[in-house]
């Protein structure tokens, strides 16, 4: 696949990534929480060591506040079935837009 | 700790930005083409040119998660929209043409959602998101596809209880 981002892509649509455990993760994060930007939400804890299919490499985003398309630092994921319930402690009420989930591809391994 | 949405603006890189498709100039002129056709549909619905429009199927239907509804034909869905292509707030993106006539689950209601261009937490109704129905991050004018996926906002009005 054609490259586009910062960096490349190490995993491809379809293929199955583990998540990494929830310490391998956090040791990775500023104090933010963040990875080259990339928040790790509280809840998306709950999903951690569990083998998801790759859905989508993201090589460019839409910042709906700017109006621009962006492209971001580092490869990110977008994994099946892992949608945002809106539950991360900060809205409320809580938030019902149920946005696919960005996953750092340092937040990810192979599953074996 | 933050959502996702809220700290968007840390992912860019240096230079984020598409040159020549989301500059400053292009910015602008769908700013003031937006603005253009919301201020020519309101001196013309004020001057009685153009009808109130009106769901076919009467006011919004009883739809919750879990149902299984027919998104409603493009030229009825048409015939609902504004000449900026939305409905009663909600904007109906050319790409979403391409479930008119098909069946999907509903998997929730949207009652508040964070939104993002106003960076606030904003209340609505009526509006619902469909099982696999996704935006494929296709944005005329712009030549760069968004690879976020967000699920479409669908009106109820837009969609008819499968029976």
């Amino acid at each position: 696949m054609k490259e586009k981002g910062a960096r490349s892509h190490k995993y491809a649509a379809g293929q199955l990534v583990r998540i990494k455990s929830g310490e391998e993760i956090s040791a990775g994060l500023d104090s933010a929480f963040e990875r080259d930007g990339c928040v790790f939400m509280g809840p998306m804890g709950r999903w951690t060591g569990q083998i998801r299919a790759v859905k989508k490499l993201v090589y460019s985003c839409f910042d709906e506040f700017s109006q621009q398309m962006f492209r971001p630092r580092a490869p990110l994921y977008i994994l099946e079935g892992l949608i945002c319930e809106g539950d991360t402690g900060d809205f409320q009420p809580r938030c019902d837009r149920s946005c696919p989930l960005l996953w750092h591809e340092d937040w990810l391994e192979p599953p074996d | 700790m933050s959502c996702q949405l809220e700290s968007l603006n840390h992912l860019k890189s240096p230079n984020a930005a598409f040159e020549g498709t989301d500059g400053p100039v292009e910015n602008a002129k769908i700013k003031i083409r937006v603005r253009f056709w919301t201020l020519a549909r309101r001196v013309a619905r004020t001057l009685g040119r153009l009808p109130k429009k009106r769901p076919v199927c009467g006011p919004s239907l009883p739809i919750s998660p879990g149902d299984i509804v027919l998104v409603r034909s493009e030229k009825e869905i048409r015939a609902l929209l504004s000449k900026e292509g939305s409905y009663k707030g909600c904007y109906f993106m050319e790409e979403m043409f391409a479930y008119c006539g098909k069946e999907f689950e509903v998997i929730k209601e949207i009652v508040n959602f964070f939104d993002e261009a106003k960076r606030k937490m904003v209340r609505t109704r009526d509006l619902v998101v469909l099982k696999d129905v996704q935006c494929g991050g296709r944005l005329q004018p712009r030549r760069e596809k968004c690879d976020r996926t967000c699920f479409f906002f669908w009106h109820k009005d837009w969609l008819c209880k499968a029976e």
